[in-house]
């Protein structure tokens, strides 16, 4: 089968309005979340229902054709780039099938965007745990794909720990049910292996997700500090305390200064070289001891001051300055790199200071937003992509940043996924035998190695990749 | 005849195990075309279908604190190290791992990851599964293979740590694991709320638990026979753990006496139970399905107890677990339907080709199987 006959075939199942072929129609799915890569598809197709879904990753299965699944494409990895194959975007399966408030689950088709489940959820009391900062337009298909995390993923935990059970197409077309939406699943955790498995391993049709409850309260406070090494020590002192906050994320001063000439200015202080961002949720009387707790550590390691949101708007708007952080930083130049390696929370101080040597050493921004409590970091680097020199001082830069968290245990990805960015990366931190342990799991579920192919693993590190000779033959028929 | 390993006769375990011996035995056993049983303590070898191995490796002497950094909230251990030696590094730093399974004193991090079990403090704080944050494994073809790491919060690469939980050593022999740790809470009490008998009173009372402001760290239903193990009268109770600050404690005492008789407990009912319920039985296997289902459930699993056996469940994740020692009929041993799952755990040798053939069947499982273990080397048929 030739693309023209894919294309022809696939037309047929999704009507011509959701096929797209035309180099200017497909320019807009070249790039995602992460600017600084361009890669285009050779065709999109976007299923609007299950039944066409499972029509279309048939008929690619049949054509041995690799594919990208898709969500929203805010990941920030540049996973759901198509390289000369074909995109497969899911946006459009976008129903929330059914809720079941007493048993506290939904059941959602993976298009559906992360806010509006929470936003249809919430008048039953209930919440969807994870909540990554592109909340608004990302979905839960993809949230699943790259185990998405967030600010309140300190205390609920990430997509992993909020998912019963999924309906899975592989990429043979063959469908499977992973987990169970009642009850205890025996046998090998495959729920758990497909979560994070960034596209490579099917595609989710359905997706059991649990809910919580809401908390009766939640506060949020705002502690500044005139250095960075306070707020770092300040961040240790709350989690070893006992007090665990939904969120505890950290911006530095750079990044505040950014945020506040920004239309999300949140209030933050300008003249402050750190901001931690705490909250806490849960039952009143008990949130209420919490926050004396922090604020006594707080200011006990040198807060210049702690203010505590009076209502839902201050509140919000302290929120607005850390989710928006990073489309801020639009207002400095047209690109931007974003890390998310992940230390040890006790090397915070010391990873920052080595952070700021790096810097001047390239002579670059660095503007630091992070999850402080899970050891999370953010280190974003703006810059112009088409000035070469500076590109490259922004890489090395990067390199360097990401070798110094793995020097200390760290790891090169949190929440955002390994996808093309990191790949090289992977050498640092895994060993040949275990890269190939990781692509033997990826051959269980799609021996053809179809499904989002040349991501995560580098692929010279997978074992008999010549044995696996359909995938790259087709993969250069597509180009062709 | 148990499930326990038949007739083994190269016992390696011992000092001296460690990675490299692991590796070492996978590949003489494949060498030599035998089978190994892999086991950490020993304390639950009846569990599963029956293994044909001759060869056998005990994790249990390669124990040990690996790397614990407090202010981190993680540890790395060696696969035979037990709960409780965990606990205890860590309670010094007013730190615990909230996992709790049967015999939690003696069980091995490995072997509770490996069989995927979970206590009473599931409910709040969830299960194996989601403390690990890395592991080593000796597969089965004898690769050294690491995934995750020592960070609380990590996405590289694909998962193998998670594929490890409930596959009882099928895959792969865990070595070693990090976890995480959390601060315990500063109060932590538990009161024995009285149960009703009936489902319908179950349930009632269950859905009342779920629908109140509470957000206990256990919260576990036990029936008459385990009650009185506990030093409770003979009656279904439901222990509640209740953890946080001092305020958040008191609150929650309150709401809890607002419905029904409450007695405070020493916190030590906890070991106890589960020390009750890790008991040696001839039989034993957990129903589950949704919370609002709960009624059915346990009604079921108690009328399998009979006069004696012990019926407790974790009932806000709909797990009802019950043992005994009394074997019912065949046709008497509750199968799988659209709303009731059943997980063996302890069956007569000869019922479980009948009763449950496979849970690891399906095309996919079978090629993640192939993928580490090809020559079926480790607990070969455990899984079926």
């Amino acid at each position: 089968m030739n693309l023209d006959e894919v294309s022809a075939r696939l037309t047929e199942v999704v009507g011509e309005r959701h096929v797209l072929t035309r180099v200017s129609e497909l320019l807009v799915y070249s790039s995602d979340g992460l600017p600084g890569y361009r890669k285009q598809p050779t065709l999109a197709v976007f299923p609007g229902t299950r039944d066409e879904t499972i029509a279309v990753v048939r008929i690619l299965a049949e054509a041995k054709l690799p594919f990208v699944p898709r969500g929203a494409g805010t990941g920030l990895s540049g996973g759901a780039l198509a390289d000369g194959v074909v995109l497969l975007g899911l946006h459009r399966l976008k129903n929330i099938i059914s809720i079941d408030v007493e048993n506290r689950r939904a059941k959602v088709e993976p298009g559906v965007v992360n806010l509006k489940l929470n936003r249809t959820v919430a008048p039953k009391g209930l919440m969807y745990a994870p909540d990554p900062s592109s909340e608004a337009a990302c979905t839960i298909g993809g949230n699943i794909a790259e185990n998405a995390g967030g600010p309140h993923c300190l205390k609920n935990g990430v997509t992993l720990n909020h998912i019963l059970a999924l309906t899975v197409i592989l990429p043979s077309g063959e469908i499977v049910e992973l987990g169970a939406e009642e009850g205890e699943r025996d046998g090998y955790d495959l729920r758990g292996a497909f979560i994070g498995s960034e596209g490579c391993f099917g595609i989710a049709l359905d997706i059991t997700v649990r809910l919580i409850p809401r908390p009766q309260v939640i506060r949020t406070m705002l502690c500044d500090f005139t250095t960075v090494d306070a707020a770092a020590r300040v961040t240790s002192a709350i989690v070893a305390s006992g007090v665990i906050p939904a969120a505890l994320e950290f911006l530095d001063g750079p990044m505040i200064r950014v945020v506040e000439s920004s239309i999300y200015a949140a209030g933050y202080p300008k003249d402050a070289e750190a901001v931690l961002l705490v909250e806490l949720d849960g039952l009143q009387e008990g949130v209420d001891a919490d926050l004396e707790t922090v604020r006594r550590l707080a200011l006990d390691g040198g807060a210049r001051n702690v203010k505590v949101a009076r209502d839902e708007v201050e509140r919000l708007r302290l929120w607005q300055g850390r989710k928006k952080a990073f489309g801020a930083m639009g207002r400095l130049s047209p690109h931007l790199v974003v890390q998310d390696a992940v230390i040890p929370r006790s090397r915070l101080a010391e990873i920052l200071g080595r952070i700021e040597g790096i810097r001047q050493k390239y002579g670059v921004i660095v503007c630091n937003v992070f999850h402080a409590g899970d050891g999370n970091l953010h280190p974003n680097i703006p810059y112009n992509a088409d000035d070469p020199e500076e590109s490259e001082r922004v890489h090395l830069a990067m390199k360097e940043i990401m070798q110094a968290c793995v020097s200390v245990g760290g790891s090169i990805t949190g929440e955002h996924g390994v996808g093309l960015d990191k790949m090289g990366y992977m050498d640092l931190i895994f060993d040949p035998v275990s890269l190939a342990a990781m692509c033997d799991l990826r051959d269980a579920f799609d021996p053809e190695r179809r499904a989002n192919p040349a991501k995560v693993i580098p692929t010279h590190r997978c074992r008999e990749w010549m044995a696996a000779p359909s995938a790259r033959a087709s993969a250069k028929a597509v180009q062709a | 005849m148990d499930g326990s390993a038949i007739g083994a006769r190269v016992g390696e375990g011992g000092a001296g195990v460690s990675t490299e011996t692991v590796v070492a035995s996978v590949r003489d056993a494949a060498g030599a075309n035998e089978r190994l049983r892999i086991s950490g303590a020993g304390g639950w070898m009846t569990a599963g279908r029956p293994v044909q191995a001759l060869r056998a490796v005990s994790l249990a002497p390669d124990k040990g604190i690996v790397d614990y950094v407090p202010d981190d909230l993680t540890i790395t251990v060696r696969a035979g190290t037990s709960l409780a030696d965990i606990f205890a590094a860590t309670r010094v730093n007013n730190q615990w791992l909230p996992l709790d399974p049967p015999g939690a004193s003696m069980s091995t991090i490995g072997a509770t990851i490996a069989t995927a079990s979970s206590g009473p403090l599931a409910h709040g704080a969830g299960y194996a599964r989601d403390f690990i944050l890395g592991v080593e494994l000796v597969t089965g073809k004898g690769d050294v293979v690491r995934s995750g790491g020592r960070v609380v919060k990590n996405v590289a690469g694909f998962d193998l740590m998670r594929l490890m939980c409930g596959s009882w050593g099928t895959l792969a022999v865990i070595t070693e694991a990090t976890l995480r740790l959390y601060a315990m809470p500063r109060v932590d009490r538990t009161f024995a709320l009285r149960a009703p008998g009936g489902a319908n009173g179950i349930e009632k009372l269950a859905a009342e638990l779920r629908a109140a402001p509470l957000a206990a760290l256990s919260m576990e239903l036990v029936n008459a026979t385990l009650a009185r193990k506990v030093g409770l009268d003979a009656d279904n109770f439901i222990l509640v753990r209740l953890g946080g600050n001092e305020n958040v404690v008191g609150v929650q005492m309150k709401t809890l006496a607002g419905m029904g008789e409450i007695v405070e407990t020493d916190g030590v009912i906890w070991d106890k139970l589960s020390e009750a319920v890790s008991q040696p039985a001839t039989f034993s296997l957990r129903l589950s399905g949704l919370p609002t289902a709960i009624g059915g459930l346990w009604s079921a699993a108690e009328q399998l107890a009979g006069n004696d056996g012990q019926t407790h469940s974790t009932f806000s994740r709909g797990i009802v677990r019950v043992t005994s020692n009394v074997v019912p009929d065949a046709a008497a041993i509750p199968r799988p339907t659209a709303s009731q799952r059943v997980t063996y755990e302890v069956l007569p040798a000869q019922l479980w080709q009948s009763i449950s053939p496979s849970v690891v069947g399906s095309r996919l499982s079978e090629n993640v199987h192939d993928a580490y273990d090809p020559h079926r080397l480790l607990n070969p048929g455990i899984l079926g």
